[in-house]
């Protein structure tokens, strides 16, 4: 019932035309809040450890924050672990391999609305005209059957999510190929993550010659490889490409200021800058941030932001208070994400952001929804000479408060902001 | 990013730190600065009898100590925004690290590594009735990371004591005391200052400097994480030997004798040691434990610490933390808070409880979000949270015996063990990174067949390099083992000097 309502307000705020009504949100909100207290035992316990009572709450804003590292001690879930039809798992960036994270997650399709929605308007809007974009919104019904606008290659420089189930930037990679692609995109990377340059040249190549637009989708440590490995021989992709970096370098490529990765990049697919985009996503959450470069026009990057959907709202809090810092004052991220239906929708993450007050704002878009990320430092060395928590941490996988549930393989998650490739 | 030079780089005086690295931009340029350390600095110290460097050396550490000095002033008008560190704690840290920079102390220092200190004056009978001196470098490339006041110009005065000119560049936020000992150098023996320079840059920026030191050094020295001291390493050439001081944790070991002997004593010296440095020294304790089966329960003494820490905070207040600190401590509090009420079954605000969670500043702030602080009985083997307003302190009481590092910004863990014979075991793992262990066995002392002996035994054997007391670990002797080796042993080349024999 509450996932039905939710797919059909995601669908309607994103629909052309549609008016934010905080009020209205403030409802489906505490509705998601009081059910996730219900079920959640990780929300359930923050409410009585602090003495507080879900159905006396009245704003959203008042439910205990869920703070990510959860994620890796606790099943953050409602209902039991094991019930989940998927689960994806947070990358090593902040801890050893036991200590990674799990997202189950219940309700496959409201994922799947998440990312297409979202998706469709920062990765699809700008690959064809304003009317297109228009055209493919409006045509997303209430139970959001995906419009089929132009025709879209999708390739992705990320293992097939057949081989790497447990990975929320695949997974999604792979909702996008299934629901966009014409039929000649794939994927070019094994479950080790190794590339397939070779292949995936040659189906640049392909694309071109059939003056079908890519999407181009992959890590910061993949575009470098790719940089790497390429002689530089790519045709000009077809008006409406586009490329989606994810971030995270992860120490598995030589790390690139973004300014050099995108230069370099722009000059190798012959693409604008205006043409890439830097997507902010981590396991921990349904949902996911696109820099909007249609509207940003060539401001560069270091003045780029990024945007959640309107089933997100996004607060910069103080990192010692977690009250709201004033605006223009950097602070932690914390999200409210809808999607999160079925796990914990208020998150704290360990990313830090500060809110975009330079440029004019969606006068439609409600307080600190637009923000720069400035990055995190999840192992970022102390400033003594003790050693870190994520130093041991890192290498025996100890853990405050958990009991590690899963024993995980390698590479596989993210849950990274885009790290020293990304946006900082 | 102010910096001082002295020796090569002319008189004591401070400078914009871009404005100096102009001066060296220039690669020939630093590589002569570098000559000059070496080749005018290097001759007057090795034309000081040892015993006149700990005089000289001494009487400049001395000053740091003497309330009405210039020097000891304006290490404490700058340290608190160099390093982070609120005023209270900037005093003691400095009172702390100048108490082993005396002449008695730099004297005991050279004679704890060299039984015979003439030898780094000249050749002196060795073993076996061989000859055989103690020789320094020629030129030595000190650098640090990290800003725990003290460590840059306590490396500093180690390498003059072996008679090495020096190039050290200081941890960020340890800038000022190094800066003001080579400025002390320079107004007590301006020819000895000629020897050393302290320049700062920030790392990963690799001035023309950098790449000169790298060049001339003979031997190099650096305090840092595993990165750091592998991207040095990396540069290196192979047969430039390299001192590395990694990153290390520290811990604590409570005996049932000891927490019978002193229960408040030891509570607020464990708090103490916590809490200096805010916690960032590789000294600073990250976990305690505690053995069951004294009088009072280890959960007790837990929530002693917790007291004291809060009247420690009020005493020495802990300097601002950085987000990305904070928010380590905001995730790991959060995700304690969660396994103790989970644990507990239901809420672990009694009734009552205040539901705002952020105490207000008038408020007892060990009051604040806690799970059960001062609300009657709890079950003493639970998981328990102490905290202190605004991120201060965090003590936690874990059932949990494994080693667990802290998230550090006055974070501790103390975990109930029903015999502390156990805790080597679970330190084994982490050998390469250990260091003080604070061991607390009461009033048997550790002669030779005691509890406290058997124990340090079995700590040594795993990887610790020091076993003290609480109020000792935040201060190591000058002639401290540091993390196992004699500081000045790893300076020197011994010359054995054979004859017929």
């Amino acid at each position: 019932m509450l996932a039905r309502d939710l797919i059909r307000w995601m669908a309607t705020s994103v629909a052309p035309g549609a008016r934010r009504d905080e009020d209205a949100f403030n409802v489906l909100a505490l509705r998601v809040l009081r059910y996730q207290a219900e079920e959640n035992p990780v929300c359930r316990a923050l409410l009585g450890s602090r003495g507080l009572d879900p159905h006396t709450l009245e704003r959203w804003q008042d439910f205990p924050l869920v703070p990510t590292r959860a994620f890796r001690d606790f099943p953050v879930f409602c209902g039991a672990p094991g019930t989940e039809a998927l689960h994806f798992l947070t990358s090593g960036t902040t801890g050893g391999p036991s200590a990674r994270g799990v997202h189950r997650v219940r309700d496959p399709e409201l994922y799947r609305q998440s990312l297409l929605l979202q998706g469709a308007r920062y990765l699809q809007a700008g690959s064809g005209s304003s009317e297109s974009r228009d055209s493919a919104q409006a045509g997303w019904g209430a139970h959001g059957g995906p419009p089929a606008p132009a025709p879209l290659r999708v390739l992705a420089l990320l293992p097939p999510p057949e081989a790497r189930p447990d990975s929320s930037l695949v997974h999604m990679t792979g909702v996008f190929h299934d629901t966009w692609d014409d039929g000649g995109g794939g994927f070019f990377a094994d479950a080790e993550w190794a590339l397939d340059l070779v292949g995936f040249g040659r189906a640049l190549a392909e694309a071109a010659e059939a003056g079908v637009p890519v999407l181009a989708a992959g890590t910061a440590f993949a575009w470098v490889h790719w940089l790497d490995g390429t002689d530089g021989s790519s045709p000009p992709l077809p008006d409406g490409s586009l490329l989606v970096e994810t971030g995270g370098f992860k120490g598995r490529s030589r790390e690139v200021p973004r300014e050099t990765l995108y230069d370099e990049l722009s000059r190798a697919l012959h693409l604008p800058l205006q043409r890439m985009v830097n997507e902010y996503g981590m396991t921990e959450m349904l949902s996911q941030f696109y820099e909007p470069v249609d509207r940003l026009g060539d401001v560069g990057l270091a003045a780029r932001f990024h945007e959640g959907p309107p089933w997100v709202r996004t607060r910069i809090l103080d990192p010692v208070t977690l009250e709201p810092v004033a605006p223009g004052e950097p602070g932690l991220l914390a999200h409210l994400d809808l999607a999160n239906l079925h796990s914990a929708s208020h998150l704290l993450t360990e990313d830090l952001g500060i809110e975009v007050t330079d440029l004019a704002p969606d006068p439609d878009r409600p307080r600190g929804s637009a923000f720069r990320l400035l990055g995190r430092r999840p192992g970022a060395v102390p400033r003594g000479c003790s050693l870190a928590m994520e130093e041991l941490v890192e290498a025996r996988g100890s853990s405050w408060a958990g009991r590690p549930e899963v024993e995980a393989g390698s590479e596989s998650g993210r849950g990274s902001a885009p790290g020293s490739g990304g946006s900082s | 990013m102010s910096v001082e030079s002295s020796g090569g780089f002319g008189d004591a005086r401070e400078f914009d730190g871009a404005r100096d690295l102009e001066g060296a931009r220039d690669l020939d340029e630093a590589r002569d600065l570098i000559r000059r350390l070496r080749d005018d600095g290097g001759p007057e110290l090795r034309r000081r009898p040892v015993g006149s460097l700990t005089e000289t050396l001494g009487q400049v550490g001395r000053r740091f100590l003497d309330p009405d000095d210039p020097l000891r002033r304006e290490a404490l008008e700058r340290i608190p925004e160099d390093a982070g560190l609120s005023p209270e704690m900037a005093e003691v840290v400095v009172d702390g690290m100048a108490r082993d920079w005396t002449p008695e102390r730099l004297e005991a220092l050279v004679r704890s590594d060299l039984p015979d200190p003439a030898a780094l004056d000249g050749p002196v009978t060795g073993p076996g009735g061989d000859r055989t001196q103690a020789v320094g470098d020629r030129f030595a490339f000190h650098l640090a990371s990290g800003s725990v006041p003290g460590v840059g110009a306590t490396s500093l005065l180690r390498s003059l004591l072996v008679k090495t000119p020096l190039l050290l560049k200081p941890g960020w936020g340890d800038r000022v005391l190094p800066e003001l000992v080579a400025r002390g150098i320079g107004e007590a023996d301006p020819a000895l200052a000629e020897a050393c320079a302290v320049v700062y840059w920030p790392g990963g920026s690799r001035p023309p400097i950098e790449e000169a030191a790298f060049e001339a050094a003979e031997r190099v020295v650096v305090y840092g994480g595993a990165e750091t001291i592998r991207q040095v390493r990396a540069r290196l050439p192979a047969d430039c030997p390299l001192v590395a001081y990694g990153h290390r944790v520290s811990v604590g070991l409570v005996s049932r004798e000891g927490l019978d002997a002193d229960f408040e004593g030891l509570a607020h010296a464990a708090a103490r040691a916590v809490a200096l440095f805010d916690q960032r020294g590789c000294v600073s304790p990250h976990m305690v434990w505690v053995e069951e089966g004294g009088m009072r329960a280890p959960a007790e003494w837990a929530e002693a610490v917790a007291a004291a820490s809060e009247a420690v905070a009020r005493e020495l207040p802990p300097g601002a933390l950085d987000p990305t600190e904070a928010s380590r401590i905001q995730q790991v509090r959060a995700s304690l808070e969660v396994r103790a009420a989970m644990d507990s079954g239901g809420p672990s605000h009694g009734p009552g409880a205040d539901a705002d969670p952020g105490a207000g500043p008038d408020r007892n702030a060990a009051h604040g979000r806690n799970a059960d602080y001062g609300r009657g009985p709890a079950p003493s083997d639970g998981l328990r949270l102490w905290t202190g307003r605004d991120l201060a302190w965090t003590v936690v009481h874990a059932p949990d015996p494994a080693f667990v590092p802290s998230c550090l910004g006055r974070t501790l863990r103390i975990a109930p063990v029903d015999d502390l014979a156990r805790v080597p075991r679970l330190l084994a793992p982490h050998r390469s990174v250990l260091q003080s262990a604070a061991l607390e066995c009461g009033p048997d002392g550790d002669g030779a067949g005691s509890r406290r002996d058997a124990l340090a035994r079995q700590l040594a054997h795993v990887g610790i390099t020091r076993v003290t007391t609480f109020a000792r670990q935040p201060w190591p002797p000058a002639w401290w083992r540091h993390d196992g080796r004699g500081p000045l042993e790893v300076l020197l080349r011994w010359v054995s000097m054979e004859g017929d024999g």
